[in-house]
């Protein structure tokens, strides 16, 4: 329990680290960026913050649930790759695919620095190996994790959610039923009746009463 | 296990570091102004007239005070003239410019506006045009991971060779007959000094006025004028009409009175 709460405030924390990452801080420095040089151009320039909202969401969505899931697990993996690839992405678009000119007549000058823009998507995609180097360290304590947990048609829970009478769950003891034979015959067995303390007093008037007497002598009550 | 987990977290932060330097060193120049091209402008060019020839100098300035050499550095540069009619169009192959060079040259050429005017293409020698210059400079940087271009535009104003030139009515003097002309000429010129203008005098009918024509000095680069005068081939006739030609550099026009 205490680990699935640490999980959830991970993910909660990985959510807000994440999107102020990718995309509040983004946002913020490319709109510093726009209004400085508004002669930049790139090529995704024109929709940059929808793109940067779109795989910034994207990355923090599966970064998110990537920390949500135990390591080792399948799902981690998964979400990690996808993360990955969503940021080699938004690394793309947010760098206008290398390619930025700037237009300041009489000048023009052109960057083509895709080269390094793809080195540094080679070097984001290390990462990777990371990300399916903890899923293989983690996947045997997985599968040991399984193969502990009881087999679903023993569990408890389950029986009792059935909306017929479960006898299994009750008592053997309550259960036990006398043979044919003595249907009629056997006493059933009574826990015995503590005697009550006030046996020489009568409950109803409170005279005295002795021991022998079934009925007050007083006020006729029963005792 | 977990050592070489750790291993490989150590190595993929380092080589992302690796990338950042990379990145960071090659980028920054541009914005900081180690890396720098100045373009020549239109008060750097200057402008010289020789034997039909105008020769043009523009300078340019290299900057390169960053740590990585600029490969493959090539300048090219197209002058065209308000017509569009291309002047000149070639290219430099500067090559490798060392880092924390500056490199100093200039761009160096010129056109021949005799053959654009005895082509048809009299605009330069008697109109103000203006020459536009396109110079673009490509280059590689960080070891050619970076491909740099820069244009760049510029519009010289060109002084026509000849400004203006004219004709006053003629004036009797005794039995001869005197015009006076006047010929203003681009300061590109007045390094050629005085050189010979010759003028011959026509009537209506085509008959020259005087013969053989008359060759006289004129100043080039400043206003200069002169007086034609000659004996009427009809003597005390003032002729009606006047066409005076001019021959200055090989270039020929003509002026008529009235």
């Amino acid at each position: 329990m205490a680990k699935q709460r640490s999980r959830i405030s991970d993910s909660v924390w990985t959510f807000f680290t994440e999107t102020i990452r990718f995309i509040v801080v983004p946002l913020v420095l490319i709109d510093l960026v726009r209004s400085s040089w508004p002669q930049l151009s790139t090529a995704f320039l024109g929709n940059i913050m929808a793109y940067t909202l779109l795989f910034g969401g994207l990355i923090v969505a599966a970064s998110t649930l990537e920390v949500m899931n135990k390591q080792g697990t399948f799902k981690r993996m998964f979400f990690g790759l996808t993360g990955l690839c969503f940021l080699c992405l938004w690394l793309f678009v947010v760098f206008g695919g290398g390619i930025a000119s700037f237009t300041y007549y009489p000048y023009f000058i052109k960057f083509d620095m895709s080269k390094i823009v793809y080195i540094m998507l080679i070097g984001l995609s290390l990462r990777g190996l990371l990300v399916v180097r903890t899923y293989t360290d983690n996947r045997h304590l997985i599968v040991e994790q399984k193969l502990e947990e009881p087999t679903p048609e023993k569990r408890r829970p389950a029986a009792r959610r059935t909306a017929s009478p479960a006898f299994g769950a009750m008592s053997r003891v309550a259960y036990q039923v006398t043979g044919d034979d003595d249907v009629g015959s056997s006493t059933p067995t009574r826990p015995p009746i503590d005697a009550p303390e006030s046996q020489g007093t009568c409950p109803v008037c409170g005279s005295s009463v002795s021991p022998e007497n079934r009925s007050c002598p007083q006020c006729g009550a029963w005792l | 296990m977990a050592i070489r987990t750790r291993f490989l977290q150590i190595g993929i932060a380092l080589v992302n570091i690796a990338i950042i330097a990379l990145v960071f060193t090659s980028i920054w120049p541009f914005p900081s102004g180690e890396f720098k091209v100045d373009l020549p402008n239109a008060n750097d060019v200057t402008w010289s007239y020789a034997d039909g020839n105008v020769h043009v100098i523009a300078p340019y300035t290299i900057h390169n005070g960053w740590i990585y050499d600029v490969d493959d550095l090539v300048i090219d540069y197209t002058v065209t003239n308000m017509s569009g009619t291309p002047l000149v169009h070639n290219s430099i192959q500067v090559g490798t410019v060392p880092a924390g060079h500056v490199t100093v040259s200039q761009l160096d050429f010129t056109f021949n506006i005799t053959r654009l005017y005895n082509e048809g293409q009299l605009g330069m020698v008697f109109k103000d045009d203006s020459l536009h210059f396109d110079v673009s400079v490509s280059c590689f940087y960080t070891m050619k991971l970076i491909k740099f271009e820069a244009s760049y535009e510029a519009d010289v104003p060109w002084d026509a060779l000849i400004r203006a030139y004219g004709v006053s009515p003629p004036r009797v003097s005794g039995s001869s007959i005197a015009i006076d002309y006047y010929i203003e000429t681009s300061h590109i010129l007045a390094p050629l000094g005085s050189v010979p203008v010759t003028l011959s005098a026509y009537d209506s009918n085509g008959q020259p006025l005087f013969n053989p024509p008359i060759v006289q000095t004129l100043q080039l680069g400043v206003n200069s004028t002169g007086t034609l005068t000659f004996l009427p081939t009809v003597p005390s006739t003032i002729p009606s009409f006047v066409e005076v030609h001019f021959q200055v550099l090989g270039y020929e026009f003509v002026t008529r009175w009235p």
